[in-house]
C-alpha cells in the first residue's frame, strides 16, 4: 500500500518543485553571502561566513518560518483531495482494503516527504556552505566554540525537532484533505494555520496564551547552540504538538471512514 | 438465494434529510445475467451503484454481493470489477502503470491481474506507455473498462460504460460485455440509452426518482405495450379512420408515418380497416421496443 502511494506521489512535478524550492534557498543564501560578505559582527545571530556549517543553521531558521510550512502543507493537503480531483479516489476505495489502511499509507508518505523536505535544508546548506566557506569549527552568538562534530550533532537534532514542530499544520492540512475535494483549500488551510499561529504569537497583548500556538516553540532548537545547551523549551515544543496531532488526525480518520465518496 | 451476485434489500439513500436519491429499492441480480439498470439522468442509478461497492453508506437497507454484506473495503470486492461515473486515473502515470497501481492497491499480486488480457481490451497500442493525461476520451473510457476487467472478476458493475464513445467503440464494448457474460461473469450495467440496454442485456430494471418502476426480462418489459408503425398514402385520412375505429388507442404522427397504439385490435384488422376506407398501406411494423415500454412506464407515473 505504501509503495503504491509513494509511486503516485514521489515522481510528480509538485514534489520536484517543492523539494527544489527548499533546496534553492540555502544555495541562494550561500551565494549572496559569498558575493557580499557582511562587514564586522553586526549580524545579530552568527558570523555566517566564518564556517560552512553556519549556512545550514541559518537556512533552517529562515525556511522553517514560511517555506517549509508551504511545502509540508502541499505534501499533506493534496493526498486525499488530489485523488478526488483525479477521480481516482473511488477506485482506490473500491479495492478490498480498509479505509484505515488507505489513509495510513497516505499519511506515511506525506509525513515521509515532509521529513525529506526538512532534511534537504541542512544537507544542501552544509554542502553549499562548506564549498563556499570551508569546514571550520563554529562560534555561536553566546561565544561558545563548537567543534565540527559537535555542531553537526546539534544540527541533526535541531532538524529532527523542526520536522516534528511541523506536525500540527501537516495534520491540519491532512485532515482538510479528507474533507474537501479542493486540494488548494487543504493546502491553504495548512499554510494558514502556520502563518496565523506566528502572527498571533507575535502580538504581545496575547502573550499570556501564546504558548498554545503550534509555532510558539518553533525556534527553540536555537537553544542547542547556547554555550550551555538548553532543551527545556524544546521539550515543551515537542509536547505542544501532541494534542494538535491527536485531535486533528482522529478527526481525519473519523471523517474519512464516514465519508460518502462521490468523486 | 443468498448466493445471488447482487441482493439489494429495502435500500434508501437520503441526502440532507430532504433529497431522496434512492427510495426503498429491492433488486436481485441473478447469476450469469447481463442486467441493465435503466433510467433517466438523476434516477438514482449511480447512487445505487456507489452503495453497491461501499463508496456511499446507505441511510437504511442493505446490499450484499455473493452473500456478503457490503461495507467500505469489504473483502468480497476482490471479486468485483467496477467502473463508476467515468474512469479515474493518475494523470502523470502511463495507462499500464495506472492499471498496475490500481491492482496492487488492493493488495493483490500482479500475476493474478491478467494484465495482458485487460490491455487487449483497452486496445491502446503504444499509447499504453504514454502518460494518461495525453489520452482521448475514448481511450480513457476503454482504459476504465480494462481496469474493471482486471483479474477476471465474477461480477462487473459498470456505470454508463459507453458514455461518450463513438458507435464503433460502443459495439466493441458490447462485445466485451457479452464475452465476459459468456465466460460466466455476471454484469450489471447502467445506461440512459435504451438501445444499448436492449442490445446487450437479458434482464432489465427501470428506475425513476430513486424507485424501481419495473423489472424483468427484456421481452417481458417490451411486451407491456404494443403498437405499430404505419406508412400510408394519405396520413390525415388514415388518422380520421383510426380515431373512430374500435380498439385503437392513441394515434400520433411520427416522421413520415403514424405511430398507433393497439388497445385490443389486431394488426391485420388495422390494415383491413384502412384498406376498406380507401387508404393505401405501404408499411406496417410491429413496435415492441423497450424504448416505448420505457417511455410508457415513465409517462404513466
Amino acid at each position: 500500500m505504501i509503495a503504491v502511494e509513494a509511486r503516485k506521489q514521489v515522481l510528480r512535478l509538485r514534489t520536484y518543485v517543492g523539494l527544489g524550492l527548499v533546496a534553492l534557498i540555502p544555495i541562494i543564501f550561500t551565494i549572496s553571502f559569498k558575493a557580499n560578505p557582511p562587514k564586522g559582527r553586526d549580524l545579530g545571530f552568527f558570523d555566517l561566513t566564518a564556517s560552512g556549517i553556519n549556512i545550514p543553521i541559518a537556512a533552517l531558521g529562515g525556511e522553517s518560518a514560511f517555506l517549509l510550512i508551504v511545502v509540508v502543507s502541499l505534501f499533506a493537503g493534496e493526498t486525499v483531495s488530489g485523488e478526488a480531483s483525479w477521480g481516482t479516489l473511488s477506485y482506490l476505495l473500491v479495492r478490498p482494503v480498509s479505509r484505515n489502511r488507505v489513509l495510513g499509507s497516505k499519511l506515511a508518505v506525506a509525513a515521509g516527504l515532509a521529513l525529506v523536505a526538512t532534511f534537504v535544508v541542512p544537507v544542501v546548506g552544509l554542502v553549499a556552505g562548506t564549498i563556499a566557506f570551508g569546514w571550520h569549527p563554529i562560534t555561536t552568538p553566546s561565544l561558545a566554540l563548537l567543534s565540527q562534530g559537535s555542531a553537526l550533532g546539534r544540527l541533526a537534532l535541531a532538524t529532527v525537532y523542526v520536522a516534528w514542530c511541523q506536525a500540527a499544520y501537516l495534520a491540519f492540512a491532512f485532515m482538510l484533505s479528507t474533507m474537501t475535494d479542493s486540494a488548494f483549500a487543504a493546502v491553504a488551510g495548512g499554510v494558514g494555520l502556520g502563518v496565523v499561529s506566528q502572527i498571533l504569537n507575535n502580538i504581545s497583548a496575547l502573550n499570556g496564551t501564546s504558548y498554545i500556538y503550534p509555532t510558539h516553540y518553533l525556534n527553540a532548537w536555537q537553544d542547542l547552540f547556547l554555550r550551555h545547551a538548553q532543551t527545556t523549551e524544546m521539550l515543551r515544543g515537542v509536547i505542544l504538538q501532541v494534542p494538535y496531532v491527536v485531535v486533528l488526525l482522529l478527526t481525519a480518520w473519523w471523517w474519512f471512514n464516514h465519508k460518502d465518496v462521490l468523486s | 438465494m443468498k448466493t445471488d451476485p447482487i441482493v439489494i434489500e429495502d435500500l434508501t439513500k437520503r441526502y440532507d434529510s430532504e433529497v431522496v436519491a434512492v427510495d426503498h429499492l429491492d433488486l436481485t441480480v441473478g447469476s450469469g445475467s447481463v442486467f441493465g439498470l435503466l433510467g433517466p439522468n438523476g434516477a438514482g442509478k449511480t447512487t445505487t451503484m456507489r452503495m453497491l461497492v461501499g463508496l456511499i453508506r446507505p441511510t437504511s437497507g442493505r446490499v450484499s454481493i455473493f452473500g456478503e454484506t457490503i461495507t467500505p473495503g469489504a473483502t468480497v470486492l476482490r471479486r468485483v470489477g467496477i467502473l463508476v461515473e467515468g474512469p479515474g486515473f493518475v494523470p502523470h502515470l502511463s495507462g499500464r502503470e495506472n492499471l498496475e497501481l490500481f491492482w496492487r492497491s488492493g493488495g493483490a499480486a500482479m500475476a493474478d491481474a491478467n494484465l495482458d488480457h485487460a490491455l487487449d481490451i483497452a486496445d491502446l497500442g503504444d499509447a499504453v506507455n504514454r502518460k494518461y493525461k495525453t489520452y482521448s476520451h475514448g481511450m480513457r473510457q476503454r482504459l476504465g473498462l480494462a481496469q474493471a476487467l482486471l483479474g477476471k472478476p465474477d461480477l462487473l458493475v459498470l456505470d454508463e460504460p459507453t458514455d461518450g464513445l463513438d458507435p464503433q467503440q460502443m459495439r466493441q464494448t458490447r462485445e466485451v460485455l457479452r464475452h465476459a457474460a459468456e465466460s460466466g461473469t455476471t454484469v450489471l450495467v447502467s445506461s440512459h440509452l435504451l438501445s444499448e440496454v436492449e442490445q446487450v442485456c437479458d434482464h432489465v430494471a427501470v428506475m425513476d426518482k430513486g424507485r424501481l418502476v419495473a423489472a424483468g426480462t427484456v421481452s417481458e418489459l417490451s411486451g407491456a405495450t404494443t403498437a405499430v408503425y404505419l406508412e400510408v398514402d394519405d396520413a390525415s385520412r388514415a388518422r380520421r379512420v383510426l380515431d373512430s375505429a374500435i380498439g385503437v388507442g392513441k394515434v400520433t404522427p411520427e416522421g413520415r408515418g403514424l405511430s398507433v397504439e393497439l388497445d385490443g385490435i389486431e394488426r391485420k384488422a388495422v390494415v383491413a380497416t384502412l384498406v376498406e376506407a380507401g387508404v393505401g398501406v405501404e408499411t406496417i411494423t410491429a413496435r415492441h421496443h423497450l424504448e416505448d415500454a420505457f417511455i410508457g412506464l415513465l409517462e404513466h407515473r
